[in-house]
C-alpha cells in the first residue's frame, strides 16, 4: 500500500504523453498514387515508392508540401519525406498524366488520448446510476474489453453484456454479446448471441464518450462516461 | 530427529507460498475455466482502499442473467465482500430509478498473481475457484499479508 502510494506520487511528476512516429508508405504506379490519400501527423514518414512510370511530383499550387517538388524519379526509385507542414490538407500531382493526384491529410498533432492500460476501470452515466462499464484494455492483443452491467430496455430485467474489439487511437468498436441459458456457479453450456455494437471514444484518461446499437432491439443511443475510481493509474508513465 | 529438521524446514518454506500483496495488478477478468460465460471483473483501488467485484452470472435456478456487485475494503486477505442486487432499472436511463437491495456476503482471496478463490452466500452458497482470464499486465508474487 504504501509502496503503491509513493510510486504513484513519483509517476505524477512525469506524466508525459508519447506518440510514436509512423511511416507511411505510398505506390506511385503509372497513373496513380496508392493509396491515394494518406492521413499523417507532423514527425510522421511518408516513403513514395516507384513502381511504374517517371515521375516528378509537386505540390498544387498555392499549398506547398515541404520536400517538394521533387527530382525525376524512375521505377525502383524512393523519395522519403518528413511530415513537417501545418495540419490540413494538401495534395501531390505527377506531372506523369494530368489529373494525377493524391491527397495528403496532416491531422492534429496528437490523438486526444490513446487507449492504454490505464482505462482500466469502473465507468459509468452521471445521468444513469445503478448501471455502468467495466473496461479492460489487454496490451498484450491490443485488445480492449468492455463489461456493461445494465437492464433490458422495457422490463427492467437485469442485462449484463461483454464485448472486445481493437482499438485505434482513442477509438474503439466492439461487438457486444449477451449470454443466456447458464446457471450460476455451473458448467451448463451458454449461447453468447450478438447483442450489438459499442463505440467507446476516449477524450481523456477520465472521459468518453460511447454509441450502443442494438441491432436486435433496434434500439440505439449514446452514453456519456465518467471514470469512477483508480484515477491515480492515468497518472502513471507507462 | 532428521524427519522432525525436515519438517521444521518445510514449516519454515511455508511462506513462500504466500498470497501475493493486495496490488492493482490483480485487477482484471477472473473465471473459472469450466465454466465459460460467467465471471468476475475485479478492482482493488488504493486510493480509497476499496475493492469493487463485479460478478457475471445466472440465477442460480438458471435461465435469467443476474449480475451482482460486491463492495469491501483492502485491508487484508480474505476480502469480505457485501454482495447487492441492482434491480428496476432502465438501459442507459435515469426514467426508472434502481433499486439495490441486499443479496448476501462473499470472501475473495488471491493465492497468487493468477488464481484465487470466491466464497458467497445468500440466496444461494457456493465457492468458485478462480483463475485470471486477461493476461497479467503488472503484479508481483509473494510479500502478501
Amino acid at each position: 500500500m504504501t509502496r503503491l502510494r509513493l510510486v504513484t506520487a513519483l509517476f505524477v511528476v512525469a506524466a508525459v504523453q508519447t506518440v510514436a512516429a509512423t511511416t507511411h508508405e505510398v505506390s506511385i504506379l503509372s497513373n496513380r498514387f496508392l493509396p491515394e490519400v494518406v492521413e499523417a501527423r507532423a514527425g510522421d514518414t511518408i516513403v513514395f515508392r516507384v513502381v511504374e512510370g517517371s515521375h516528378r511530383l509537386s505540390a498544387q499550387e498555392g499549398l506547398a508540401i515541404s520536400g517538394l517538388p521533387s527530382g525525376r524519379l524512375s521505377p525502383g526509385d524512393q523519395l522519403e519525406l518528413a511530415v513537417i507542414d501545418p495540419p490540413g490538407e494538401y495534395f501531390f500531382l505527377s506531372d506523369a498524366e494530368a489529373g494525377m493526384r493524391g491527397g495528403l491529410q496532416i491531422l492534429d498533432e496528437a490523438p486526444a488520448y490513446t487507449i492504454d492500460n490505464r482505462i482500466s476501470a469502473g465507468w459509468f452515466n452521471p445521468a444513469a446510476a445503478g448501471q455502468g462499464l467495466l473496461f479492460e484494455y489487454v496490451p498484450a492483443t491490443n485488445v480492449l474489453v468492455a463489461y456493461w452491467f445494465t437492464f433490458d430496455f422495457s422490463s427492467g430485467e437485469q442485462l449484463w453484456l461483454v464485448g472486445s474489439g481493437t482499438p485505434s487511437e482513442g477509438r474503439a468498436t466492439l461487438e457486444m454479446l449477451s449470454a443466456t441459458g447458464g446457471v450460476m456457479n455451473a458448467s451448463n453450456p451458454v449461447d453468447k448471441p450478438v447483442w450489438g455494437e459499442l463505440t467507446v471514444d476516449f477524450s481523456s484518461c477520465e472521459r468518453a464518450t460511447a454509441w450502443f446499437n442494438a441491432s436486435g432491439a433496434q434500439q440505439s443511443g449514446q452514453i456519456p462516461l465518467d471514470r469512477l475510481y483508480l484515477t491515480s493509474l492515468c497518472e502513471q508513465d507507462l | 530427529m532428521r524427519t522432525l529438521i525436515f519438517c521444521l524446514i518445510a514449516l519454515a518454506s511455508l511462506p513462500l507460498q504466500a498470497a501475493p500483496a493486495l496490488q492493482t495488478g490483480l485487477n482484471g477478468t477472473w473465471w473459472n475455466p469450466d465454466q465459460d460465460g460467467q465471471g468476475f471483473v475485479i478492482h482493488l483501488i488504493p486510493d480509497s482502499n476499496q475493492v469493487f467485484v463485479a460478478w457475471f452470472t445466472f440465477a442460480p435456478e438458471g435461465g435469467s442473467q443476474l449480475w451482482l456487485t460486491g463492495s469491501g475494503t483492502l485491508d487484508q486477505q480474505p476480502i469480505a465482500l457485501e454482495l447487492t442486487l441492482t434491480r428496476g432499472g432502465a438501459l442507459n436511463s435515469s426514467s426508472a430509478p434502481p433499486v439495490n437491495e441486499s443479496w448476501g456476503s462473499a470472501e475473495l482471496s488471491f493465492s497468487s498473481c493468477t488464481a484465487g478463490r470466491f466464497d458467497y452466500a445468500g440466496a444461494s452458497s457456493g465457492t468458485i475457484s478462480l483463475e485470471r482470464l486477461t493476461p497479467v499486465v503488472d503484479c508481483t508474487e509473494g510479500a502478501g499479508r
